[in-house]
């Protein structure tokens, strides 16, 4: 950029001039205030909205729709979730546990993977990142993922089952190594001739060095092990390692399935009372999405860094 | 550069390596209930896992040839099926109910109840993967995809399995066995219960009596008009008559067979609904309902859930109910907001078929016979059927009457699903059943209306995609027509231009080549 003395007293002087102009009220910025605002409210408002339909009664709901003040307050659907405590808490002990242990495994190993295939001088960078690549275009697909998992490696019934199979992804491999490409190598040769070893390189230098591109990674890594359910569904019959999102999955997936089996469902006369209910369902998606939500604003200045990593620190 | 190179491979192996590590760990931390022991290093797995591999090629190359177990050995079956919550005694029944069957079958059973969130991907998942189980719960709705698993082979054919449990053969009705043939073979082990319908009204008793309604003066479906006059004159609270997308499912009251075609038509010719004379006149009578505000306003767009609220709030006079099935007042007493229940019935019970449950056995089943024997005991022994559905007594429930009891709602064994597991025929009565309830089931069963066609049934692969589409059409016009919410003058040539474009046509003619075929081969036509 040029940043002649020149330029920069020109910047001050029209600064100076706006100031002087004052118009405050400029058009242009109005409206992409308001638009901004808009956007804002159009993420906000159905949330609030969530929220106080998780606080009404539901009779209320039936009878007026969903509303903002609740017509009529009450916290039924969160004493209904909470009539098994320990199956609710131990979910989330799951929950946090897969997360933890598997967005910290998933960083290290896609640090390393992308950090080795973006070494310029490693003779095998072009194999070894093809051979990732490849994984990304061609899937094996979920029967043989399945035998995989169940029949040869045995993990059904672990909490290794919700982690393995979604340790390593090839996409943030290649976001890590578009990352650390950008490093400049005469960081680690200068470390070389200090005479560090190669693992030592890497955590001393390489590891603190990339911590926009693993906040990044991080926090999608924790979003996508927080929100899994799948796995959980098919390789876990055991209901104490049941995490939270399948018990969410459930409650609105038993919903649905009233909606479109209502014949059958009063032919065997199964009680369709004990259902969850509307309010129900919006307490369970406020208990299921909360602490990520609480946890996104920290990861916020990381987050913006990292998808648009350019500088490298001192 | 050179040394850097070769710590660099080291590096990438380290990675690779700590990926295997993790996996051969996790093996220490197996706690599934295999008979193998676990082993700690990955070489010892890869052998199992061959050993494994070629077991399974053993059962699958051949499923029909079975090693009969030896004597001594008693063998353990895998049942898989469908639940809404999760028993929390699970185990403890589990233990009794192998406790009574070992001595009888020499067989235990593990368990394995599917919430039904999952059950189809899990289930059709594991039959892809060859994993080795016995039973599956099957049906022809929801997770159940009956058709889908006989056509991928994942079924075993039980007619040869049959001869040699009797009892079981002779324990269902002719009639059920065939409903279940695919290709002239049976695939799943029907579970007796309600399989007769009739359609009619479930009116509140309190309303009878307040204004002395003669249901005996109901006998079609538009006889519920005055009784709908009367409660939304004197009762503005009070909603006439709700429900969700078809008020009526328009077919048996005007007289055509659920497949279509005009019943006594000797050409068996299946007719699209739009172009049934009879729809429009039904059509212009659900307006004159609606716009008098005896339809709930919303009922186009109410979904199921909502209704069951709605219903709950007890608010509701009157249900068009489509199944009418013996002691389902005490069921529905329960979704009226606790108000009594009167059934009306306005046509005759007719055989609507058992495919909505079953039991099947997996072609990767190791002992299909005892899987057989397990599902002749379930239909035929009230002991093990009650522990299955009820749990424990005296701990799940309580015994309250002559074969009747009360579920305890605290047990930690309530889910009450005896249509899952066998003839429900057998088995207790709830409170507020009628003593005669399974008495007057058997009786609708047997001398419930046979249609012309029992036996048939549609295989909708063929029109999967014009099926689709024209349900998406459904849900866009017909609910709301058929409750009366729009002006079927405006609307009902929308409908039809519609369906046209959705493949109607199609779907019709691939229906009538399908009905022809049976017929003919049944000698029908």
């Amino acid at each position: 950029m040029n940043t002649s003395p020149q330029a920069v007293a020109a910047k001050s002087v029209t600064v100076r001039e706006t100031g002087a102009r004052k118009e405050p009220f400029s058009i242009v910025i109005l409206l992409s205030h308001l638009l901004f605002i808009a956007i804002t409210l159009a993420m906000i408002v159905p949330f609030i909205l969530v929220i106080s339909i998780s606080f009404t009664e539901e009779t209320a709901i039936v009878e007026h729709g969903y509303q903002f003040i609740p017509s009529d307050f009450t916290a039924k659907a969160y004493r209904y979730i909470f009539e098994a405590p320990l199956v609710l808490f131990r979910a989330y002990g799951i929950t946090i546990l897969t997360t933890v242990i598997g967005t910290a495994l998933s960083l290290l190993i896609t640090a390393m993977l992308g950090y080795v295939t973006s070494r310029r001088d490693f003779r095998y960078r072009t194999p070894a990142s093809f051979f990732i690549y490849f994984t990304m275009l061609f899937g094996g697909g979920l029967v043989p993922s399945y035998i995989l998992i169940k029949q040869y490696l045995h993990l059904d019934n672990t909490i290794w089952a919700l982690i393995l199979p979604s340790l390593v992804s090839p996409f943030y491999i290649m976001v890590m190594k578009g990352f650390l490409s950008k490093m400049p190598f005469e960081i680690i040769e200068s470390a070389k001739i200090d005479g560090a070893r190669e693992l030592r390189i890497f955590f001393t230098i390489v590891i603190p060095l990339s911590t926009p591109a693993l906040a990044t990674l991080g926090l999608f890594l924790s979003f996508g092990f927080w929100n899994s359910w799948f796995s959980a569904l098919l390789y876990i019959d055991n209901e104490k390692l049941i995490p939270i999102q399948l018990l969410l999955v459930r409650m609105m997936q038993k919903l649905e399935f009233l909606t479109s089996n209502s014949d059958f469902i009063n032919q065997f006369g199964v009680d369709t009372s004990k259902f969850p209910t509307l309010s129900a369902r919006m307490a369970m998606a406020i208990l299921a999405g909360g602490p990520m939500v609480c946890i996104f604003p920290f990861f916020q200045k990381y987050f913006v860094k990292g998808l648009t990593v350019g500088s490298l620190k001192g | 550069m050179k040394v850097w190179k070769r710590s660099m491979a080291h590096l990438a192996l380290a990675s690779l390596i700590l990926v295997l590590m993790l996996s051969a760990c996790s093996s220490n931390n197996n706690t599934s209930s295999n008979a193998d022991k676990n082993t700690d290093t990955p070489a010892a797995t890869n052998n199992k896992a061959a050993n494994d591999k070629t077991a399974n090629a053993a059962t699958t190359d051949d499923t029909t040839k079975n090693e009969p177990a030896p004597a001594e050995e008693p063998v353990e079956l895998t049942y898989y099926y469908i639940v809404y919550d999760m028993p929390a005694d699970q185990q403890e029944v589990e233990d009794a109910i192998n406790a009574y069957i070992k001595p009888k079958i020499n067989a235990t059973i593990k368990l394995k109840p599917v919430m039904e969130a999952g059950y189809k991907d899990k289930i059709n998942t594991m039959l892809a993967a060859n994993e080795s189980f016995d039973l599956l719960w099957t049906s022809n709705w929801g997770g159940g995809d009956y058709d889908n698993k006989v056509a991928k082979g994942a079924l075993l054919p039980l007619d040869d399995l049959l001869a040699k449990t009797p009892d079981l053969k002779a324990a269902i009705p002719d009639v059920a066995w065939d409903d279940t043939r695919v290709d002239g073979k049976i695939y799943g082990v029907p579970n007796m219960q309600i399989a007769a319908k009739a359609e009619g009204f479930a009116i509140q008793k309190r309303f009878i009596d307040k204004y002395g309604i003669d249901v005996n003066s109901i006998k079609t479906q538009l006889d519920i008009e005055p009784v709908l006059k009367t409660i939304h004159e004197n009762e503005p609270d009070i909603i006439p008559i709700a429900s969700t997308s078809n008020l009526f499912d328009f077919g048996r009251q005007y007289g055509y067979a659920a497949q279509g075609y005009k019943l006594g038509d000797p050409n068996f010719k299946i007719v699209d609904t739009i172009d049934k004379p009879e729809y429009k006149t039904f059509l212009d009578t659900m307006r004159r309902w609606y716009t008098s505000g005896y339809i709930y306003k919303d009922a186009a767009t109410m979904k199921d859930d909502q209704l069951v609220a709605l219903l709950n709030t007890g608010k509701v006079a009157v249900e068009w109910n489509t199944t009418m099935k013996p002691g389902g007042e005490a069921d529905d007493k329960k979704r009226f907001g606790n108000n009594d229940v009167v059934y009306v019935r306005v046509s005759e019970p007719e055989f609507t078929g058992v495919r909505p449950t079953m039991n099947s056995v997996s072609h990767t089943s190791k002992h299909p016979e005892k899987a057989l024997e397990f599902l002749q005991l379930t239909s035929t022994d009230p002991t093990l059927f009650n522990l299955l559905t009820f749990g424990i007594k005296d701990k799940h429930y309580t015994v309250i009457g002559d074969n009747t009891i009360k579920i305890n709602q605290d047990g930690g064994y309530k889910t009450d699903q005896g249509w899952v597991f066998g003839n429900v025929l057998i088995g207790y009565l709830k409170e507020g059943q009628a003593p005669d309830t399974w008495e007057r089931t058997k009786q609708l069963n047997e001398t419930a209306k046979r249609p012309e066609v029992s036996g048939f049934n549609f295989n909708t692969e063929p029109y999967k995609t014009e099926s689709v589409n024209i349900a998406a059409v459904g849900e866009q016009y017909a609910k709301a027509l058929n409750n009366g919410a729009v002006d079927p003058a405006k609307v009902l040539p929308k409908y039809q231009s519609a369906l046209k474009k959705a493949g109607v046509d199609k779907q019709t003619a691939e229906m009538q080549k399908q009905l022809d075929e049976w017929l003919k081969a049944n000698g029908k036509k």
